[in-house]
């Protein structure tokens, strides 16, 4: 009986850890995408829109999830350094320069969030790890 | 070329931009594009950008912008002209308009959509980045075309 408990204690123990973990990423994620809002508001809306809509063939939407996927790697040395030439998204074709906004690691991280997950339907986090090692390979 | 002649008789919206600002424009021109689309096939409005931008909007340029901005016909057009022609217009407009080493693309300007009567009077100026008063213009553009006419 005693080792029936303790074997019940201690999965319950385990089970609290690992939804307190979860609880604990899903505020990250949602701190990371409130400040997110802040650098979107500042640093992307005015060319793609509060909704992420884009304008016309000037500026690409952000809602191309599959174009956002397919880039992932790519996406924080576009944000930090800009981008020019010829893009496809959202099966339009776009050809203009994006300014490079030097933005530091951390706001890259949470304005990606944010897109990820307010923009679009997302849940994940882009992590500041991963924006880290993505800004070291930009071209 | 355009002239007064382009707006004869017709109640139009003036602003004052350039393609590759990186601010207030591209909002601005959004906001104005939701009412070119309503209004574009209205042979009573006309719509009328001007670039700051003296140096780097010439006209095919400014031709380009507006195609991938999404306008379909010449009841949009798009202007520039020399630095005093642009910034004098802007002045008569009551809008402010400069060359700004330290603004976001080089120049420095307001965002407003002034919308004129039949008779190139100002009779608004809205916050074209302002929702609220973005929608004030559409409501006072139909209220404006209705003018006279009963």
């Amino acid at each position: 009986m005693r080792i029936f408990l303790t074997t019940v204690g201690t999965i319950g123990v385990i089970l609290s850890i690992l939804i307190g973990c979860q609880h604990e990423v899903d505020i990250k994620t949602a701190q990371y995408a409130v400040n997110g809002q802040k650098v979107y508001r500042t640093h992307c809306q005015n060319c793609h829109g509060d909704k992420g809509e884009g304008l016309g063939n000037l500026y690409p939407p952000l809602t191309d999830t599959t174009f956002l996927q397919k880039n992932s790697d790519q996406l924080a040395c576009i944000i930090k350094y800009g981008i020019s030439g010829e893009l496809e998204v959202a099966g339009k074709k776009f050809n203009n320069t994006m300014p490079a906004s030097n933005l530091s690691s951390i706001d890259i991280a949470y304005v990606l969030t944010y897109i990820n997950t307010k923009i679009n339907k997302g849940k994940q986090i882009y992590s500041l790890e991963k924006v880290e090692k993505n800004l070291k390979k930009c071209n | 070329m355009i002239s007064d002649k382009d707006f004869e008789g017709k109640v139009y919206i003036a602003n004052f931009f350039f393609t590759h600002c990186p601010s207030i424009c591209p909002t601005m021109n959004r906001n104005l594009l939701k009412i070119y689309q309503q209004y574009k096939d209205n042979e009573e409005v006309r719509f009328l950008s001007h670039s700051i931008d003296f140096k780097y909007d010439q006209p095919y340029v400014l031709k380009d912008y507006a195609t991938k901005l999404g306008v379909t016909n010449n009841h949009w057009q798009f202007v520039s002209g020399t630095k005093a022609e642009i910034y004098g217009l802007a002045n008569q407009y009551l809008v402010y308009t400069a060359e700004d080493k330290n603004a976001p693309g080089g120049y420095d300007h307001q965002g407003y959509l002034v919308l004129i009567d039949k008779d190139k009077k100002i009779r608004g100026a809205y916050d074209g980045t302002n929702d609220e008063q973005v929608k004030k213009l559409m409501n006072d553009l139909p209220l404006l075309l209705s003018e006279g006419k009963k």
